[in-house]
């Protein structure tokens, strides 16, 4: 069964922490081919530029992204996925999402 | 009855609290991630299942206590697994629907819970045997049950193996068809010693699950 990204897509309004999972996720697979570009974490997560600028923000004070003239995830912020998608796996053997 | 029997359901009952309280921790560090209000119904009732359980032991170790904690046990068992059963329920239709319904629902029932158990209390020398509406209960929870295995069937029916929850819950069933057993037939004495192990192996095959899947690297 599929972890984290495996969510069904429900028409639901995105939790923060799934939001901050999805913008991480975009800029870590950005990372492993060149530098992170805010553009493609744009499409990646389908938000508006305003709001993924304000969530960068917030994930920037609180050490999953550095956000300044780059964009990079932070070892924080690959914890972070890492112990998301371990819930996400969890709850979905539940059967709760 | 013997001490050495009274010792068993005694420590049965705590092991039982120690494990189902495990689960609501655990389960409330998942809630506090991904906050999706229907979730709160797992750790709300593993909770009650754990003080349920408590009150099956302090029951026998307080043998005193013994009508309010068998009522204590009774009742909240049925809203432990009430909350479990309705938290599939709201996992449903929350895909279904956007209204929100849970919070007002969870509160309705953890309000009632609470005028239940002070209502108990409170009357304690009008409180009729709890062996008159034993069956009543295990009948219920059975049907929660078997609802919660139902729902996680339907959810997990892409899985090839036997999912470790699906056993661990269906361990949970056949601790309430035991006892459903032992209330049709007191003297059948090993229905309720099985429940008691039956819980026990039910619970652990959940928390080892859960620590197992969180401490995958």
């Amino acid at each position: 069964m599929a972890t984290g990204g495996g969510e069904p897509k429900t028409g639901r309004r995105r939790e923060r922490a799934r939001i901050y999972y999805d913008i991480l996720q975009s800029i870590i697979n950005q990372e492993t081919q060149d530098v992170a570009k805010i553009t493609r974490v744009q499409n990646d997560v389908n938000l508006p530029s305003d709001r993924l600028r304000e969530h960068l923000r917030e994930m920037s004070l609180v050490g999953l992204v550095r956000y300044e003239e780059t964009l990079a995830s932070t070892e924080k912020g690959k914890t972070f996925v890492r112990e998301y998608e371990k819930i996400v796996h969890v709850l979905q053997e539940f059967g709760l999402l | 009855m013997s001490s050495l029997t009274v010792e068993f359901f005694f420590f049965g009952g705590f092991v039982s609290a120690g494990l189902a309280f495990g689960i609501a921790y655990l389960m409330l560090a998942s809630f506090r991630t991904i906050r999706s209000e229907y979730l709160l119904g797992f750790p709300i009732g593993f909770t009650l299942l754990g003080f349920s359980y408590a009150s099956f032991g302090l029951a026998y170790l307080l043998p005193f206590l013994g009508i309010v904690a068998s009522w204590f046990y009774l009742l909240l068992d049925c809203y432990g697994f009430a909350f479990l059963a309705f938290t599939y329920f709201f996992r449903k239709s929350s895909l279904t629907s956007t209204r929100r319904g849970p919070g007002r629902w969870y509160f309705l029932l953890s309000a009632s819970a609470a005028v239940v158990v002070l209502a108990v209390l409170l009357s304690v020398s009008f409180l009729p045997s709890f062996r008159e509406v034993d069956g009543f209960f295990r009948v219920i929870n059975l049907v929660f049950v078997g609802y919660m295995i139902y729902s996680l069937n339907r959810a997990l029916k892409t899985e090839a193996e036997l999912s470790s929850v699906v056993l661990g819950f269906t361990f949970l069933a056949i601790d309430q068809y035991s006892l459903l057993l032992w209330v049709l037939d007191r003297g059948f004495d090993w229905a309720f010693v099985f429940a008691q192990l039956i819980r026990i192996t039910g619970l652990a095959i959940l928390v080892a699950f859960i620590i197992r899947e969180f401490r995958r690297a």
